[in-house]
């Protein structure tokens, strides 16, 4: 139980001056701008915007510096804006076989139909500090000059277009082989139709169990990151392996459709980054033959850790739709489900810092009237470490009464 | 709705839904600078003023399968009336000022003394839009590998 009590206006308000000082640090050194968030700690961002559910890079940017770059506190930010907005309504579906890529992988295929694209990874570095990025290499450039980051443009405007650019007809898009056309083509993948149902949405809807797929895809496109991750490695270690390979990975920009209520037709608002994944499992015998079974994550930003975890979940939450034995809490919808978001998660593991005065007051009491019932009965305590206290007073209450103005403003509180 | 809307919405729709993406995809100083350098233009009506709201993104499970919501992503909207012709912007709200440029472009696209001007920097844009891709894949193309098997000694 939970009793609101009141008081410390003023040390809170003095708290929060502090916050912000701390939060610029030594003033000596030039303040943190959102901009060079958002360019330059993109998977900080990235990672806020998917665990938040809102793609806005400029709002993401400004909550990690708000939050003085403790991500979960970013999260926390940005979900609550989110909350402030009223919805235009649904996008149509994002054409994932036509993202520009940036990064696109298989771990399956090494001769990938349009082959592999590694794209900026960390993978194949060294893991070794370079001391180089402690100096500063552009600070003679200008802010106009600089060359931008691919993909990630938010410019002045001046773009450097060839002169000789004759109007001609934008590229069309071309229909990628995927990794997993191959296996559907030799019918050794399950297949994955548009069954026409209306998806749920948990936004709108009370989470309850058992949930359909639907769901469960956006529960763990907004879940935290490193409670995905051990899920994931959970599954690995043996707690409900589903033996995944990385069919495709793919990080890019995709284009956002949507069809306004007074237009009537979809119209292009943006583009926006994605990352998605999908691993290949091991198998589910039909009617006609096994065949591989696949686990699939699409997720906001630039989040491949998150969306490799996420299918490998997907997967996993899938043992009673493939009728397999459940070994580990990957399996279990309610656990997976019903823990992964960081905002509910740590909204309600942190309110135990509040005061809980009153409730810790009736939890004293009764412990003193149990202790007194067994004195009275000349009963030896089984446990010789904690001493009776014959009369004296308690090290709590001596602890209570140093602080005495605290204790005034518990006064009715209950 | 007027008749100028009508006959838009119901002739001009493939040309409104070409140029409403170009807007969308495009920087916004650039939709500015150009709105600055026609000058004076007929006094728009906002209908509806800038503000933003949330369009929930759906995907497709397995990238073909059923639909299910991925987030929300925050956009932006203006809708204006430059004498009796009406402007949609639809974008990102990443940039203030991105949805109402778009939609006084969209306006003055229906309007008959813009509509040339409009419909050749769309052209414009068009082509920028595609230098910029064209420059970015070709950024992300210097990435691509081709993976080679070693032998490993045994015997065929």
């Amino acid at each position: 139980m939970y009793v609101a009590v009141k008081g410390g206006a003023r040390a809170i308000e003095a708290a929060h001056e502090k916050l912000s000082q701390k939060r610029r640090g030594n003033p000596r050194l030039p303040e943190l701008e959102v901009g060079q968030i958002k360019e330059q700690l993109y998977l900080s961002v990235s990672r806020v915007m998917a665990e938040a559910s809102l793609y806005a890079p400029r709002l993401a940017a400004l909550a990690v510096k708000q939050a003085a770059g403790d991500l979960v506190e970013a999260v926390f930010l940005l979900r609550a804006a989110r909350g402030t907005y009223p919805s235009f309504g649904y996008s149509e579906a994002l054409d994932t076989s036509k993202t520009r890529l940036s990064r696109r992988i298989s771990a399956t295929w090494k001769d990938l139909p349009g082959g592999q694209i590694l794209g900026p990874t960390f993978d194949y570095t060294h893991r070794l500090l370079d001391f180089d990025l402690e100096e500063l290499k552009d600070r003679k450039v200008s802010a106009g000059n600089e060359r931008k980051p691919a993909a990630r443009i938010r410019a002045a405007g001046e773009e450097s277009v060839k002169e000789d650019a004759r109007p001609k007809k934008e590229p069309r898009p071309k229909k990628r082989l995927s990794p997993a056309d191959a296996l559907l083509l030799e019918d050794i993948l399950e297949g994955e139709e548009d069954r026409g149902n209306i998806p749920g949405d948990i936004s709108r809807e009370t989470q309850s169990f058992p949930m359909e797929r639907s769901r469960r895809l956006q529960t763990l496109a907004r879940a935290d990151e490193g409670f995905l991750l051990s899920l994931a490695y959970s599954t690995q270690r043996g707690f409900g392996s589903t033996h995944p390979f990385v069919n495709e990975m793919k990080i890019g920009m995709a284009e956002a459709e949507f069809t306004p209520g007074e237009l009537g037709f979809p119209v292009v608002v943006g583009e926006i980054e994605i990352t998605e994944c999908e691993t290949v499992n091991q198998f589910m015998g039909a009617g006609d033959g096994p065949k591989f079974t696949r686990g699939y994550s699409l997720l906001l930003g630039n989040n491949e850790r998150k969306a490799l975890s996420a299918a490998i979940v997907d997967r996993s939450l899938r043992a009673d739709e493939l009728g397999e034995l459940k070994k580990g809490p990957a399996q279990d919808q309610e656990f997976v489900l019903a823990h992964g978001d960081s905002v509910e998660a740590s909204g309600f593991v942190s309110h135990l810092k509040l005061p809980h005065y009153v409730d810790f007051q009736a939890e004293l009491s009764l412990i003193r009237d149990l202790r007194k019932m067994r004195r009275e009965k000349k009963e030896v305590p089984e446990n010789e470490n904690i001493p009776l206290a014959s009369g004296k007073e308690r090290p709590a209450e001596r602890a209570f009464k140093k602080d005495e103005p605290e204790r005034e403003s518990l006064r009715g509180a209950e | 709705m007027t008749a100028a809307d009508k006959r838009a919405l119901e002739g001009g729709q493939a040309e409104r839904r070409r140029r409403m993406r170009l807007f969308g995809l495009s920087e916004p100083a650039i939709l500015e600078d150009f709105l600055s350098g026609l000058g004076e233009i007929p006094t728009p009506v906002y209908l509806k003023d800038p503000s933003e709201g949330l369009v929930t993104l759906r995907g497709r499970m397995g990238g073909t399968g059923s639909l299910f919501n991925i987030g929300e992503v925050l956009v932006s909207r203006t809708v204006v009336e430059i004498e009796g012709r009406r402007g949609y912007g639809y974008t990102l709200a990443e940039v203030p000022g991105h949805s109402e440029a778009a939609a006084l472009l969209d306006a003055l696209a229906e309007h008959p003394l813009y509509r040339e001007t409009i419909r050749r920097f769309t052209m414009e844009l068009e082509d920028k839009l595609r230098e910029k891709r064209k420059r970015e894949a070709e950024e992300t193309g210097e990435t691509k590998v081709e993976f080679f098997t070693l032998k490993r000694g045994e015997d065929d």
